[in-house]
């Protein structure tokens, strides 16, 4: 993979909700800064894995890079075009080339269209393959590339199980042949069993069509599965970016650290022995988010210069960059 | 080819039914909600046959030597002052009664959904505008409100339908805004927008399909109100004028003689209650089934 | 030692629209005192609702429940109302997955360990407030003392899951029932709660059930394991035994289809996963024979197809591992295309 070839990068991008003002004659307390001044790339062709624990703003910044949350602050590019200032009607032609995958496939189909019709729908947006019989062709072939029966495609989604209908979201995604597909949580409400087929579905999928994949998870594992390099969150800052087995297997932010010696591995020998770093209290409010390195409050690796200085991403070794004064402090 | 490619399985169909079908069934098992659409479906068949049906003399035309007579086998309902035939004129009015209140909830309805649908997927301040305005309206009872419009229009029953649909158009603005809100936040609407779709294909498309259960059901509830209202404002003079035949109208004649003809009062009272009970009973019908918490319950306890 | 709690050919079936879904078919298990039994499947294999019909929390309109369930020397099932209140809490505390939903939103957390406590035992309301503090501080939430004036939504899920364990204490139960119990929350919280409930269990020497579809979690924590499938028991075993030899051929789908933190290999190295065709039996329409037969890899002949395969050991010498499957998986014996 070519590391120059950018397709994504988000330049200091801010995504701030303001909270809603106490009374109508008092100003807003303020705002939950879901994304605060992120830095990111991905380039063209691999898959880049974002985890985080709930609230760390992983989901807003994919989002964001698609344009769905509006940023407040800096810049996302899309194959060197700024999308940010983009008019509404550009903003919708260039939806063609992104797409996402929703984490719920209960909620992310419309209850009164066919699986077809949804499927579909980008076609009839996008004004591709016009004509009822080329659609219906293009809907079947899709059906067929993820799995599903075409005959089943005026079915409606309450007839189907999960694991089918994320397969539905994810035939709808590829409808208008994208470049970039944000898989938002894309498994985690499925059931275990079904996981592993979505899994290897999108990982085939990328591999065949060239794709490029923001894959937003909780799972640690999951995202070891897919990606080839690994962005990790906290309280709305990327704290450690890097080749995804080196992020894995010798994390060098001690969120990282903590992050990876908590998902519970299925060999009892191993659970047993095993030391586990147990973060002591809650994340901070996202509102109010901690001066200096805001991993601070928890970090079981806290000395001076973290309260007063905001460390930013250095390269530590060649293959990952982490934000932590343990690697010389900056900020 | 890996395995995946075989999770091919038929999807898991314990319904295979449409929506629409399964709404009709679930209705179909409550007897009110039968009874209530017998009752409409005939007074539909009398409004639309009323002229074919009775003779358009004894509508209009008085014959003062049988006023004032008793229900008998030749005269169903008996006579009025005039002469004219109670239930000949019960059943035009029924044509009077249903027309005013279809086309007023017709507007009410149109109005309404349209407004709702925009103030509350576009929030901010065409939401405070547009529903401020609803407010005002729906600040003034609705019986005074009809009888100021009425005032400005000038009496009749083309103008009480827009006097009645002004009335309960705040209703359905409010109603349809509120399931618009809920809608507009589902994750099916960000993957629309996501694809590249613009507002108007939203709102017609992924919206409206998904807020029409609670319209519906207010929908057969106004209707009942709307006839009511006719029926006041027909009362008061304002509404229908003689001699076309009215329910409020042949009501609030009636007064006069209910002492001497008792029946020339009781039967437009008795239509008019007959037909808003059996709106009322509908709507609630409906909304049972239409509402998915209630609706898996009955299905449950159905088997 | 006798067990505490003793499940035998529980069956649980839910009159529905569509005909009886029959959950639970037939489960048996023992909870030993003091030890951890987790129960393993996914949504619809009757893991939830195997605990709740043991606890008479089920919409009696609706369900069918039969068999027996054992604690402490007294039957719990068709036992009434009241009978059972006083066995929750006191003898068997339950902590769910929802921590929001399980707490009431307009009473206080200390309002709400009060009336648990005030449930079992007649206290002044001062030996109640002192004893709620000390549940908290027990928990793991610190200032107790304050905190028993919060409600719910002012605390984060990971300390709303520790309220909902210390109500759970609140009546020194035998055995806790953990459904899915830390399922909401993220690793770092889960490890949390997995160490508090390990401290507790060996400070109370209670006995407890996880039930749980995590097979990460349940290496963790449990001595025994029993891994269920459309309502019944398909293996059960230590739980050493379970992960180095699993012989049914739905544990074994699970475990390999899980993607693995700590392989070396790179994304573009790794195989595809491990994948179980098809889905889990509509309950409403169990097949006749094996309910695994349809997704089955090792699938062997007709018998499958018509006959239940009873729950066996799985070799002479192991006594206590038993797989309800007419196929011996011996480890070198791979079937074709399972990669």
């Amino acid at each position: 993979m070519t590391q120059g070839d950018v397709l994504v990068r988000a330049k200091s991008l801010e995504v701030h909700f303001p909270l809603p003002a106490p009374g109508p004659f008092r100003s807003s307390p303020g705002a939950v800064r879901a994304v605060d001044g992120v830095d990111l790339e991905i380039f063209r062709g691999e898959t880049l894995g974002l985890v985080g624990e709930s609230g760390c703003g992983k989901s807003t910044l994919g989002n964001a890079l698609l344009r769905l949350v509006e940023p407040t602050g800096g810049a996302v590019e899309f194959d060197g075009t700024d999308v940010t200032g983009m008019p509404a009607r550009e903003l919708r032609a260039l939806r063609r080339r992104t797409a996402m995958v929703f984490q719920d496939p209960f909620a992310s189909l419309d209850p009164r269209f066919t699986v077809g019709e949804s499927i579909g729908e980008p076609l009839v947006i996008h004004g591709l393959h016009r004509g009822r019989e080329r659609r219906r062709a293009r809907v079947s072939e899709l059906m067929e590339i993820v799995g599903l029966n075409p005959d089943l495609r005026n079915r409606y989604p309450h007839e189907f199980s999960g694991g089918q209908r994320q397969r539905v979201g994810i035939a709808r995604a590829l409808a208008g042949e994208p470049d970039f597909i944000v898989c938002d949580e894309p498994i985690a409400s499925l059931d275990v069993s079904v996981q592993a087929q979505v899994v290897n579905l999108l990982v085939r999928l990328q591999r065949e069509l060239g794709l490029t994949y923001l894959f937003v998870s909780h799972d640690l594992a999951a995202v070891r599965q897919v990606a080839d390099r690994v962005a990790v969150m906290y309280l709305g800052r990327v704290v450690e970016i890097g080749d995804g087995v080196a992020v894995g297997d010798e994390p060098q932010h001690p969120y990282t650290e903590a992050l990876v010696s908590a998902v519970p591995v299925p060999v009892p020998e191993r659970e047993r022995v095993r030391e586990r770093i147990v973060l002591q209290g809650d994340i901070p409010s996202p509102t109010n988010p901690p001066s200096g390195c805001r991993f601070r409050t928890r970090c079981p690796r806290v000395f001076e210069p973290c309260p007063d200085h905001d460390p930013v991403l250095q390269p530590v070794g060649s293959r990952q960059e982490a934000a932590c004064h343990l690697h010389g402090v900056t900020g | 080819m890996s395995i995946e490619e075989s999770a091919e399985t038929p999807p898991v169909t314990r319904q295979h039914r449409p929506r629409w079908l399964e709404t009709l069934t679930l209705l179909a098992r409550n007897p009110l909600a039968i009874a209530a659409v017998v009752v409409l479906a005939g007074l539909v068949f009398a409004a639309l046959l009323a002229e074919s049906i009775v003779p358009r003399d004894d509508i209009f035309t008085p014959d003062i030597a049988n006023r004032l007579q008793a229900p008998s086998g030749e005269h169903w309902f008996g006579t009025d002052e005039l002469g004219r035939d109670v239930f000949a004129r019960v059943l035009a009015g029924a044509e009077v009664s249903l027309r005013v209140g279809a086309v007023a909830v017709g507007i009410s309805l149109t109005a309404g959904v349209v407004v709702g649908l925009l103030a509350g997927y576009f929030g901010r301040w065409v939401d405070d505008t547009l529903m401020r305005v609803m407010d005002v309206l729906f600040a003034f009872p609705a019986l005074l409100m009809a009888i100021a419009v009425l005032a400005i229009l000038g009496a009749g029953s083309t103008n009480a339908m827009i006097a009645i649909g002004i009335v309960y158009t705040p209703i359905f603005a409010r109603i349809t805004r509120a399931s618009v809100l809920s809608v507009r936040e589902e994750v099916y609407v960000r993957a629309a927008r996501s694809a590249g779709a613009g507002n108007v294909r939203i709102i017609v498309r992924h919206v409206l399909p998904n807020v029409t259960a609670p319209i519906i059901v207010q929908t057969s509830i106004s209707l009942a109100f709307a006839i009511l209202s006719e029926a006041a404002l027909s009362f008061v003079g304002l509404g229908t004028q003689p001699p076309d035949p009215s329910w409020g109208r042949m009501l609030s004649e009636g007064r006069g003689f209910i002492e001497q003809a008792w029946w020339m009062a009781v039967f437009p009272g008795a239509a008019i209650f007959v037909t808003v009970l059996a709106f009322n009973v509908l709507g609630d019908a409906l909304r049972d089934v239409l509402d998915p918490r209630q609706r898996s319950a009955m299905k449950g306890v159905g088997a | 030692m006798s067990p505490v709690l003793s499940v035998r050919d529980l069956r649980v079936a839910f009159r529905t629209g569509g005909g009886l879904a029959r959950v639970v078919n037939g489960v048996d298990f023992d909870v030993e005192p003091g030890e951890t039994l987790a129960i393993v499947g996914e949504s619809g294999s009757g893991k939830s609702v195997t605990s709740l019909a043991v606890l008479g929390l089920l919409p009696q309109a609706v369900t069918e429940v039969h068999g027996s369930a054992v604690f402490d020397g007294d039957e719990l099932i068709g036992r009434s109302e009241e009978h059972l209140r006083r066995v929750r809490g006191a003898g068997i505390g339950m902590v769910f997955q929802d921590p929001m939903t399980s707490l009431n939103p307009v009473l206080t957390v200390g309002r709400q360990i009060a009336e648990a406590l005030q449930a079992h035992e007649k206290a002044s309301d001062r030996a109640v407030r002192t004893r709620a503090a000390e549940l908290l501080g027990e928990v793991g939430i610190p200032d107790p003392q304050g905190r028993l004036r919060a409600y719910p939504h002012q605390l984060s899920g990971g300390m709303r899951q520790r309220v909902m364990i210390a109500i759970a204490l609140a009546g020194n139960p035998q055995v806790l029932i953990a459904d899915e119990a830390t399922t909401a929350l993220d690793v770092t919280v889960q490890a949390q709660i997995l160490e508090l409930i390990e401290r507790l269990q060996g400070e109370h020497g209670m006995a407890v059930v996880w039930i749980t579809h995590d097979l990460g979690v349940v290496a963790g924590i449990a001595d025994h394991v029993i891994v269920m499938y459309a309502g019944r028991c398909v293996e059960e075993a230590a739980v050493d035994d379970l992960y180095s030899r699993p012989s049914h051929p739905y544990t074994r789908g699970l475990l390999s289809s899980l993607p693995l933190l700590d392989d070396p290999r790179s994304a573009r190295e790794r195989d595809p996963l491990t994948t179980m065709p098809g889905l889990p039996p509509d309950p409403v329409a169990l097949p006749e024979g094996c309910a695994f037969y349809p997704r089955c890899a090792y699938r062997l002949d007709d018998r499958c197809k018509t006959e239940v395969p009873p729950l066996a050991p799985v070799a002479a010498a192991a006594e206590n591992h038993r797989a309800a499957t007419f196929y011996r998986i011996d480890a070198a014996d791979e079937p074709e295309g399972q990669r």
